[in-house]
């Protein structure tokens, strides 16, 4: 009796190890074949990319929020540099953020990108628009229009540079004097104020960074990048049926309604990839200003460059690239979810 | 009616012609001053035509090839951009394509998170970069030797772009129906056979938008060959038309010569296929 119970329970308890041990072999199995197999190439293919992010995006990432968080310097002598990081804390942070010149930067830099945006979604549409229309040289007027995005931006720069020329023979200024509209040159890249004879929106737009100089810069940068917003936005007007237009106008809506109601509404998703790509370019804009500026129109870029490379202080080069980092990623995050949304829905 | 659409009709043509006048007069103007000797480009009134006339400018890029002449450092430049463009885009493509297939196809849990990281990373603003990889490679990466070549500007550039290349990529496999691979697959094709042979050619003109944009992105980039490559061995042809840029002394018609060389092969591959471009940016947008 006794004997046959404990058979019994040794019976049990090699049982239920048994179904354990084939539980765990089944579990091993599983994780060994997901690692091989069907599911070997996915890993296969995934892990290149995947650790070219590691070393080239993150472990940088992290390299400058430490460097943004001591005293650093590097000093290069006989071609090896070396780097001092003495742990200040938050300290960087705390005198960027008491720093006017930093929120002279971050003004610029607002009012560069949303002056800029106002532009591409008024102008950047109506050219869209325009390029819909039925009209003789369509076909060729669709390419023109495209070439600017193709021209280097340090080209664009240059060029723009000649066209702004503050002397004489700038063409701006040539056009302007041969057409009776300024009597003397303007410096047009010169931080100068705008508005001279109205004092408080004179120095209102001054406090905000829309100098003659800042304008030029959006005029410039916009001749070069309005054709990708047209025709991206150009790519979306397409793909509105016809139909919507026609059925519009039977019910004897206007144009604007037409607009309102139909193309700008249907134009939503690409006007977010537009919104998402521009603003990360605009906020990082570098080339144009650095070449036509120097240090003189500092941006957030130019401001976080000229601190490492042209002051050696590392530390809070990093720490402003980190707040730009963290204001674009912030930005980045809403586009995307309402682009997400649009897309659920 | 008939007079309302014919004003409808000027007013039209006359934002065409002011568009296009926008868009022409000053690429118009860069050849034009490509085209003059110096004494042109500093007269007033200033001459809309090419006078006085010269070539020079564009024939000083190739012919006297000495040391540090301006035809050795403008060639220089242009095969360091060719090498990087064109590695960074093959680069980009193989590892970028492949990425997106798997978050395309694979059942793994996290991988909208993946590829957000990855696209999240493609905005990161250049500067949040240069800085630190500047310092890593004269520090601690001192002994690869990295600093001032055309090998460290390719694994950066790739940094800038793999994350556009795996979203955009990514559309395309999922816009081709899973039904299409199964079907090869019953048939007794592998995964990878499947993938080559059936999948690969119908996303080729995805394939052709993002290797072109990675292309013209690699091209026009400036701020890392500032940075990270400023001596003459690897510097590209942005940075080599900064540097025309004397501090004194401006010499503007040779500053349009190079740069509308340098524009040609942008300018080429966006006539041609501008269209694969555009196709390519909007995917993502319009895939559903």
């Amino acid at each position: 009796m006794l004997s046959s119970a404990i058979v019994r329970v040794v019976e049990r308890v090699s049982v239920s190890l048994g179904t354990r041990k084939s539980l765990l072999s089944r579990m091993w199995h599983r994780f060994f074949s997901s690692l091989t197999g069907e599911y070997l190439w996915f890993y296969l293919l995934l892990i290149p990319s995947i650790l070219l992010l590691i070393l080239v995006v993150i472990i940088p990432m992290v390299f400058a929020f430490r460097m943004s968080l001591g005293n650093t310097m590097v000093t290069i002598l006989g071609g090896k540099g070396n780097l001092s990081m003495q742990w200040v804390g938050l300290q960087n942070y705390i005198q960027i953020l008491q720093n006017p010149n930093f929120w002279q930067a971050f003004r610029d830099t607002l009012y560069f990108t949303v002056v800029s945006l106002l532009v591409e979604v008024t102008v950047g549409v109506g050219l869209a628009v325009l390029m819909n229309q039925q009209f003789f040289g369509r076909k060729i007027f669709r390419v023109i229009v495209f070439i600017p995005w193709a021209i280097p931006t340090i080209v664009n720069a240059m060029l723009w540079g000649m066209v702004f020329d503050g002397d004489n023979y700038g063409a701006l200024n040539d056009i302007l004097l041969q057409l009776h509209i300024i009597s003397s040159p303007i410096v047009w890249l010169n931080p100068s104020p705008l508005f001279t004879n109205i004092p408080w929106l004179s120095s209102f737009m001054n406090w905000m960074g829309g100098s003659v100089a800042m304008n030029s810069m959006i005029v410039g940068d916009e001749w070069r990048t309005l054709p990708i917003v047209a025709v991206l936005l150009l790519a979306g007007l397409q793909t509105i049926p016809n139909e919507y237009y026609e059925a519009a106008k039977v019910e004897g809506a206007s144009a604007w309604r037409q607009f309102r109601a139909i193309t700008f509404p249907l134009l939503g998703p690409i006007m977010s990839i537009v919104l998402i790509l521009r603003t990360m370019q605009l906020l990082r804009a570098f080339t144009l200003i650095f070449t036509l500026q120097q240090y003189g129109l500092p941006t957030l870029s130019i401001n976080a460059y000229q601190q490492a490379f042209s002051f050696g202080n590392f530390g809070s080069g990093s720490a402003i690239s980190f707040l730009i980092g963290i204001l674009s990623l912030l930005i980045a995050v809403v586009y995307i979810n309402r682009l997400y949304k649009e897309e659920m829905s | 009616m008939t007079k309302r659409l014919t004003g409808k009709r000027v007013l039209l043509y006359a934002c065409v012609l002011l568009v296009t006048l926008w868009t022409l007069a000053p690429i118009y103007f860069l050849i034009i001053t490509s085209l003059k000797q110096y004494v042109g480009t500093i007269t007033y009134p200033l001459s809309w035509l090419p006078t006085p006339f010269t070539w020079n400018n564009f024939g000083v890029m190739f012919t006297k090839y000495t040391q540090d002449s301006i035809s050795y450092r403008f060639l220089h430049a242009l095969m360091n951009s060719l090498i990087a463009s064109s590695s960074t885009t093959i680069l980009n493509l193989v590892f970028g394509s492949a990425a997106a297939y798997v978050l395309s196809r694979a059942k793994i849990r996290g991988k909208n998170a993946i590829t957000m990281i990855f696209l999240a990373s493609n905005l990161l603003p250049t500067v949040a970069l240069i800085i630190p990889f500047y310092v890593l490679t004269v520090t601690y990466l001192n002994g690869l030797n990295l600093y001032d070549t055309n090998t460290l500007l390719v694994i950066v550039y790739s940094s800038f772009s793999l994350g556009l290349v795996i979203w955009i990529m990514r559309g395309y496999f999922d816009s081709i129906p899973l039904e299409l691979e199964e079907a090869a697959r019953v048939d007794g094709a592998t995964r990878m056979v499947s993938l080559v042979r059936i999948i690969l050619p119908l996303t080729a003109p995805g394939i052709l938008a993002t290797g072109l944009l990675t292309f013209l992105t690699s091209w026009d980039n400036f701020v890392l060959p500032l940075v990270l490559a400023p001596d003459s061995s690897a510097y590209n042809l942005p940075f080599f038309i900064y540097s025309l840029n004397g501090q004194y002394l401006h010499l503007n018609n040779e500053i349009a010569a190079g740069g509308l060389l340098s524009a040609i092969p942008p300018v080429l591959i966006v006539l041609f296929f501008g269209r694969y471009i555009v196709s390519g940016m909007t995917a993502g947008a319009v895939k559903g």
